[in-house]
């Protein structure tokens, strides 16, 4: 009941709860110490004022009588002071013996009144002993040794005697009120033992529970934190905890749930973090390998064209020698022109006439080949009648067989006439092949010929062609020499330039190896950066995140 | 005894002149529907019709090419013992006879059932030819179903 009661109530309550019940206990304890000590400096009081002090009054009041009284009257009756001196003596305590008689009368006074009063039975006494002063003092005026022997053996001693056993009895009476105090003070003491005791043990066992219940009510739900705490230590953020009650632990929950989200969502955010810069990393690598590729390949390319652009001086040099030589040549060329220009016209002229002969002779080739085809189909004909006669023979061959003897002559005609036939067809194929000859002879002609006229017109073209161009060369020679001059004025600039360009190169050059070498640099920046990626990546992994 | 002598798609052969009627040059026949394929068709003779049977196919081959010597040889098919029916061969090269005696035909000594001719001669050209047997060429079945 206390433990689910506890657990309701937030722990601000419950530890103020503790410190009141705590403070009620020690004020309670407190209080009666307190009591108990008043009690104490009370009876004290009393016992001081009731009881020491007036004994310490009675004490003295029988002191007075004693030694200043009975002694001054004591002295004068042994002669060793004189009267004179005994009465001033007595003069003189007798208002102090006054005075401490009311001072105890006062004192009395205080402690009560009628009944209660101790000292009222026994107020005769001092009356008394006041009255004896006065009769000391009339006789010590009297001045009579004898009257005074009398007075203080008579009257003085017994009333001595008799006053101090009443002032005895008195002190006793004290005495024993101060022990009946003690009885009093002894028993209030006794019980406040009891009740200090009782209150210390119950105080003791309320702080012990309650704080017990405290105690396990805030351990419990440490020890759940401190096990969430101590996964999250080992990397797991997927635990989560779960508290109902609104107070300052729900608030620590909610808050540390909180916490582990984020912090899951962070572990999330820099694993992907952590991937994209391993794959920008990877990236950047390969695209600064192909850097330093492209910068190994510009060095060499820077290299080269010195290489190239000290050839280029060099070539410059030589063409300048070059072209005068050519500025020579150019004034042959143009005369060598005009005589070639001369001679091309004559060519021209040949050939348009063997273009013209050509064309009669095909068209004499053409009409050969008509003449072939009419013989071949004559040699056709002679053919097919060959042909026939051999199938004439045969028949007439058969025939004669079939009549016998009678045939012989037949038979043998028909034979001959056979062996005709065939040495026809066999002449007939002769010409045949002969014909077929010609034809194929004719026209490969025609077509060389042919070939021939073509050649010849593209001959003729050309050299028209050739013509024309030959005189634009000869204008165009004529034309160059000034320009062969400005392109010798260009090749010594070019030489120059040239030469700059090797001092430019050279620059270049070790500019594109400082390039080179930083892009190196930033390599070894992209493999330290990589190991730190990495590195991030594995620590990342440690946590496991849903 | 005279023989012709003709081509057919697989070598040289003679035919005994008494069996042949008449050589005449080819002719463009006229078909016959679901004949053989060596029966090419059907040609006028003299008011008579005649089958034609191409020997180059028979034998195995391609029909005859037509040349000017590709002839049509005709000859009487004994198709019993009283009908004797005309009929054209259609042979390459049969351009030439030969004359030898009866005895100078030796036999191969074969036969092989109707496919094959068992007579073999020697030509003046020393040349081996065998004797073309019509009735054993060609059966008297596929002949009587024409006529």
């Amino acid at each position: 009941m206390a433990f689910q009661f506890a657990k309701k109530v937030s722990v601000r309550w419950r530890l103020l709860g503790f410190i009141f019940c705590l403070l009620l206990f020690i004020a309670l304890s407190g209080t009666g110490g307190l009591l108990g000590m008043r009690d104490t400096k009370l009876s004290l009081s009393m016992v001081y004022n009731n009881n020491v002090k007036p004994m310490e009054e009675l004490r003295q009041i029988n002191k007075l009588l004693l030694t200043e009284v009975s002694n001054s009257v004591e002295k004068v009756l042994y002669e060793q002071l004189t009267w004179g001196e005994a009465t001033k003596r007595v003069k003189t305590a007798t208002p102090a013996i006054d005075k401490k008689i009311n001072e105890l009368i006062n004192t009395a006074n205080k402690s009560g009144t009628g009944a209660d009063n101790w000292l009222a039975e026994d107020l005769a006494v001092f009356d008394n002993s006041k009255a004896m002063v006065m009769e000391v003092l009339a006789v010590l005026q009297e001045n009579d040794r004898e009257q005074l022997h009398g007075f203080f053996n008579q009257r003085l001693e017994p009333f001595l005697e008799d006053f101090d056993l009443k002032i005895n009895h008195l002190i006793a009476d004290r005495i024993t009120s101060v022990k009946k105090e003690y009885e009093r003070s002894e028993k209030r003491y006794s019980w406040s033992k009891g009740a200090f005791w009782a209150t210390i043990v119950v105080g003791i066992c309320v702080a012990l529970s309650v704080g017990f219940f405290l105690m396990q009510s805030i351990n419990d739900l440490l020890s759940r934190l401190t096990k969430a705490i101590n996964t999250m230590m080992k990397g797991d953020l997927t635990h989560k905890l779960h508290y109902d009650i609104n107070d300052e632990f729900g608030v620590l929950i909610e808050g540390f749930n909180q916490m582990t989200d984020y912090l899951e969502d962070l572990i999330m955010q820099i694993r992907h973090a952590g991937i994209q810069v391993t794959s920008s990393i990877t990236e950047i690598a390969a695209s600064t390998s192909q850097q330093e590729a492209t910068a190994n390949e510009h060095a060499i390319t820077v290299s080269e064209i010195a290489a190239s652009t000290n050839q280029i001086a060099a070539t410059s040099a030589n063409l300048m020698t070059t072209m005068k030589k050519v500025n020579d040549l150019t004034q042959n060329a143009a005369a060598a022109a005009e005589e070639g220009h001369s001679g091309l016209i004559n060519i021209d002229e040949t050939m348009v006439q063997m273009e013209k002969s050509t064309g009669s002779i095909v068209n004499k080739l053409s009409v050969l080949s008509e003449k072939a085809d009419d013989i071949a189909g004559v040699v056709k004909t002679i053919n097919k009648l060959a042909d026939q006669t051999n199938l004439l023979s045969l028949n007439a061959a058969i025939e004669a067989e079939k009549a016998g003897e009678y045939g012989m002559g037949f038979s043998v005609v028909a034979t001959e006439i056979r062996r005709l036939a065939d040495q026809t067809a066999v002449a007939t194929y002769d010409i045949e092949q002969m014909v077929q000859g010609v034809q194929s002879a004719v026209s490969s002609a025609v077509m060389g010929i042919d070939k021939f006229a073509k050649d010849v017109r593209v001959s003729v073209e050309n050299i028209r062609n050739g013509s024309e161009k030959m005189e634009v060369v000869i204008e165009r020679v004529q034309i160059l020499r000034p320009h062969v001059n400005s392109i010798s004025d260009g090749i010594e600039a070019q030489s120059l330039g040239a030469k700059q360009i090797s001092e430019a190169t050279g620059q270049m050059n070790a500019s594109a190896q400082q390039g080179a070498e930083s892009i190196r640099q930033v390599g070894l920046t992209i493999e330290r950066l990589q190991q730190a990626a990495q590195g991030l990546q594995k620590a990342v992994s440690k946590f496991k995140v849903e | 005894m005279l023989l012709l002598l003709f081509e057919t798609s697989d070598g040289r052969y003679a035919l005994d002149s008494n069996e042949i009627v008449e050589i005449i040059p080819y002719l463009v026949s006229k078909k016959i529907p679901g004949a053989p394929p060596y029966v090419t068709g059907i040609i006028n003779y003299r008011g008579e019709p005649v089958p034609l049977f191409d020997l180059c196919i028979l034998s195995g081959g391609a029909s005859c090419r037509h040349f000017y010597s590709t002839r049509i040889i005709l000859v009487q098919y004994p198709l019993d013992q009283e009908n004797d029916r005309l009929i054209g061969l259609i042979a390459e090269r049969a351009t030439d006879v030969f004359k030898c005696k009866a005895t100078d035909i030796g036999s191969s000594g074969i036969l092989l059932g109707k496919s094959s001719s068992p007579d073999a001669i020697k030509s003046d050209k020393n040349e081996l030819v065998q004797l073309y047997n019509v009735t054993r060429m060609i059966s008297k079945d596929v002949v009587r179903g024409l006529f």
